[in-house]
Order: C-alpha cells, then structure tokens, then sequence
C-alpha cells in the first residue's frame, strides 16, 4: 500500500504563460508486487520524487504535465490522481502481493482518455498522453492482458497514446512486446538515469507544438531498447 | 454601402519543417447587386491531398454562389441556396477524387461561407473552423461553432455531408465578419474564456475587427499587407499597441485606453498567441466601412488568474478538497 505525504496546492501554480496552455496526461503505472521489494522499490520511489523535482524546475512542464501515478500488485490502487508536477506528493510504495498487470494496465487507459475526453470538453488543447509503465514481472491475470493488449493496439492505432515498458530484472520481454515495441530494458534497479530521461522528455513534449512529433532523448548509458531491430519508427 | 475585404493564407510552421504546402484556401468576390461572397477551406492535416480539397471546395462553393444568387435575396432562399452550394462544392471534391483514382478521404476538407450585403448575413459551416461576427453595438459574436466528431477531437469535414453542415442566418446588423481556420480561431476564443459570456478575446478580436479611423484612407494593397502582417504575427509589441490604439481610439476615453493597453502590456497575450499558432493560418475579413459602432464598450484585458484558477478548480478537485481539510 502506497503512503503518500500531504503537501499544500501551490498558489504560484495559477501563473500561466498562455491563455491557451496546452496540457498533457502521464500516467506512471508502476509494478509493486513482492518482486518488487527491497533495493528496486527503494531506487524507484527515490527516483519518483527526483522525477518531480527536476522536471517541476521547467517553467513550461510545470504548467503543462499531469502526471498520475498507478500501482499494481494483487489489484490496482490509484496512488494518486492527475496532478501539475509541483503539487505530486511524495511517494513511498510498498511491495506486497502478486502482479494483476492487465487490469492495472486497463484502469490506466480508463484514465487517460477520461483525462482527455475532460481536456476536450473545456476545449484545452493536450498533447499525446502517455502511459509508462514499470515490472520486474510476468502478469497472473491472463485474460486482463488480453484485453488491455487489445485496448492499447487501439488507442495507438487511433494515434491517441503512447505506451511505453520499462522491464528491470527478470521481467518477461515477449510479454512486454506483446504490448507495445516501445521497451525499454534498464541494466539493474537503479531507476535515477531512466527517470532523468523521462523528466527530458516531458520538457522536450511541453515545449514543443500540440501535433508536432518530437524526437526523444537518447537513452541513458544503463537503458536500452530491449529489441533495437523491431519497428521503432514511432519512438 | 461599401464593403471591402482582406483575405490571406499563409503556411504554418509545422508544414515549413516538413517541407509541405499550406492546405488553407480563400475566396472573396463580390457581385453587382452588392452582396460579397467569402469562403475559406482548411484541408485536414492528416489528407495526402488536402489542399486540392481546399482549393476546389473554395472555389466549387462560391462559383456556385455565383452563378445560382436568387434575384429575391430572400433569407429563406439563400439558405436553400448555400445547401445545394455545400452540395455541389462536396461533389466536386468527390468527383475530383474519382478521376484521381483516390479515396474521398485523401482530400478532406472543412468550408466556411458567408453572403452579405451589410444587412443581411447567411453562412455556412462545416468543420473545426469559424466565423465571428463585431455588430454595430459593439458586440463580438461566435457566429459559429466548431463542428467536431463525437470524440470533441477530430474535424468533421465537408465529407461529414449535410447532417453536419451548419447552414443558417443573423439578424444582427454587423460591421465585420472575421472567417478563418482552426489554429486561428483558437487564439480568438482561447479556453479559459468558454464560460465567458461570448468566449471571445476581445483584445485579439479587437486588433482584426475594429477599423481603424483612417482605414478609408488606406489603399487596398497597403491595407492588405498590414492586414497579412497582422496574421503571420510578424510584428513587434509596439506595432500591436499601435493597431490596438487605432481601432479603439474613438471608442474610449483616453486615458481608460491608456490604462486597458497597459494591462494587455503585461503580458502581451495577444502577440504571444499570434505568434504561437503553428497550423496553417488562413483569415478573411470583411467589413462595412461606411458602417461605425454605435456604442462605446469599455474593454477590459480577462483576469487570467482567476480564469485559470476556475479551469484548475474543474482540472484538480481533489487538490483543492485536500486543502479545504487542512484548513
């Protein structure tokens, strides 16, 4: 279970640096089954909240990115709510239970395009959301996976997400290709360079045109993509 | 009654980089019995030929307009009019298509049209474009709205076909009418103003327009070019407070102008904006310059703040229950 620390909405927050501000929906969709225990949750709840800071430092990401955070284990929490990069509460995830990945993976579509019909509605132009998702894991819930594979082929078909897994230790990368050719392998659990790259490419996202195709960051030396001869046109 | 007109199309941004074309069109002409015809066509971004679609639903609409302007000038006959119009300007498009060898699809387009004689206004819309309307009160109005698929993203192009073709009229007695795309409009009518009660920026609204005092002096070519300026957003902040000054120096007092223009100084919100706009950027206006506002509005620059605090308050609810419980 996640235990979060409270912090205050930050009046400064109501600056905007256009009538028209764009915004963008980032889910980080986290494995937090017992697998996960020890040194790998530890590294990655410090580079959550290192995550924060660096990017909230950007004037125009601060503004834009609303990030919510997901965990899965034996179900799916929401750690917390889409929230502008400096109002993220800090996080301690805690490891406990099995790995119900699809329905995890399916609650976190649910709220990205809940976000974007939300966007739509008040007419607020958003960019591509995305969803980053994180195991060291095989799923235990089978026919979830089926669907949320089937959920995710169609949003990205309809060009309206980008998803992206990170696999660490012994995670299953057929499965995770089976998902998406967006993975990404990190050589041990220390999650500081992956989540550097992230922030990057957050800023790189908010400071670009609604529309426009960015190219990302190169990705740090202790990541890489886990098959670099599948299509990664749309990287 | 003289009505004149500045139209331009010019390539966004975002096709320079990919060395494309602007997918936009205008057409403004003007008939005998005084009536002036104003189209624009903005091709769907995601169309491999949608400037051909722009082009010749521009140019099918109005022709049509043209040759089929009902000798009555009844409302109720010019509607009926512009319906077979939108119809004959989507064949076209169609047939185009077929003698290509493409799909429809490949040339999507949307098509915004108005006839006016300065006193009366019937318009047709299709699509994310749109057209607003400055009356002789003063007042700004959204003449249109932008039609959008049941996602509130995509574009409901001419292709969508006559269920979502808006087709109507105003009884209003306008002094411009400004028509333009879809990355224009944004800048017009930003979001934080949709619960407004026009969801106009009157500040922007103002800079297209309001006609400066001096406009029957201006040359048609010099007008033009200030008024393709205006759109490319080439402009420095004093040419914007300059513009601004004209259009409303017989509208305020001075000193209340004076104090309006510093408050859009700030933060100069409306050149940023122009200068934001990405998308291929296509406006037309067309106004009546024997016809003069007759009332004064005082014009206030939006209190942005607390427009974004409002959106904010729907965006995070949660944020701000947390900080109800604290207190």
């Amino acid at each position: 279970m996640a235990q979060l620390e409270q912090q205050t909405f930050q009046e400064e927050a109501l600056e905007i640096s256009s009538p028209n501000e764009p915004h963008m929906a980032c889910v980080l969709l986290v494995d937090t089954s017992y697998s996960m225990e020890g040194m790998a949750l530890n590294s990655l709840n410090d580079a959550i909240n290192k995550f924060k800071e660096q990017t909230m430092s950007d004037e125009l990401a601060r503004k834009r990115v609303d990030v919510a955070i997901i965990e899965f284990n034996s179900g799916v929490q929401l750690v917390q709510d889409f929230v502008p990069i400096p109002a993220m509460d800090t996080v301690r995830l805690e490891a406990n239970g099995t790995t119900a990945m699809g329905q995890g993976i399916q609650f976190a579509i649910d709220k990205v395009k809940e976000r974007c019909r939300f966007y739509a509605a008040m007419g607020t132009p958003c960019f591509k959301p995305w969803i980053f998702m994180i195991t060291d894991g095989c799923p235990d819930d089978a026919e979830d996976m089926q669907s949320a594979m089937l959920r995710i082929a169609e949003e990205e078909e309809k060009n309206k997400l980008k998803f992206f897994a990170l696999g660490v230790r012994h995670y299953d990368k057929e499965m995770l290709f089976s998902l998406t050719n967006r993975v990404i392998e990190l050589k041990d659990v220390d999650f500081s360079s992956i989540f550097n790259w992230l922030s990057e490419s957050m800023v790189s996202i908010s400071v670009s045109r609604v529309g426009e195709d960015i190219m990302l960051q190169r990705l740090p030396e202790d990541a890489r993509k886990a098959d670099p001869d599948r299509d990664l046109s749309d990287w | 009654m003289a009505i004149r007109y500045y139209g331009t199309s010019l390539i966004g941004n975002s096709h320079i980089r990919k060395g494309g074309c602007c997918q936009d069109a205008h057409l403004v002409t003007q008939l005998n019995n005084g009536w002036t015809i104003a189209a624009i066509a903005d091709g769907v971004g995601s169309a491999a030929h949608a400037e051909e679609g722009a082009q010749i639903a521009c140019s099918f609409v109005v022709s049509f307009c043209e040759i089929a302007f009902p000798l009555d000038e009844e409302i109720i006959s010019l509607k009926s009019m512009m319906r077979t119009a939108y119809n004959y300007a989507y064949k076209a498009v169609w047939e185009h298509a077929m003698s290509q060898g493409n799909p429809i699809e490949d040339y999507d387009t949307t098509l915004s049209i108005v006839l006016w004689n300065g006193e009366k206004l019937v318009y047709g819309h299709s699509g994310d474009g749109g057209i607003l309307g400055l009356t002789e009160s003063g007042q700004y109005i959204q003449i249109t709205t932008p039609l959008k698929g049941e996602d509130g993203v995509s574009v409901l192009p001419l292709r969508a076909g006559y269920r979502s073709w808006s087709i109507g009229s105003r009884d209003e007695r306008f002094v411009s009418l400004l028509l333009m795309t879809d990355g224009m409009l944004d800048i017009f009518t930003p979001y934080l103003l949709k619960e407004t009660t026009d969801g106009i920026y009157h500040t922007m609204a103002a800079m297209f327009m309001r006609m400066p005092e001096n406009e029957e002096e201006l040359s048609e070519e010099d007008g033009q070019r200030a008024f393709a300026q205006l759109v490319s957003g080439e402009l420095t902040w004093d040419d914007c407070e300059e513009n601004l000054r004209a259009r409303l120096a017989g509208s305020m007092e001075e000193e209340a102008l004076e104090t309006y223009i510093a408050s859009v100084r700030e933060e100069q919100y409306p050149l940023k904006l122009l200068q934001g706009v990405s998308d291929d950027r296509t406006v037309v206006c067309v106004f009546d310059d024997e016809q003069k506002i007759i009332e004064s509005m005082a014009e206030n620059e939006p209190d942005w703040k607390d427009l974004n605090e409002s959106w904010r308050r729907k965006a995070y609810p949660h944020l701000y229950q947390k900080e109800e419980q604290d207190e």
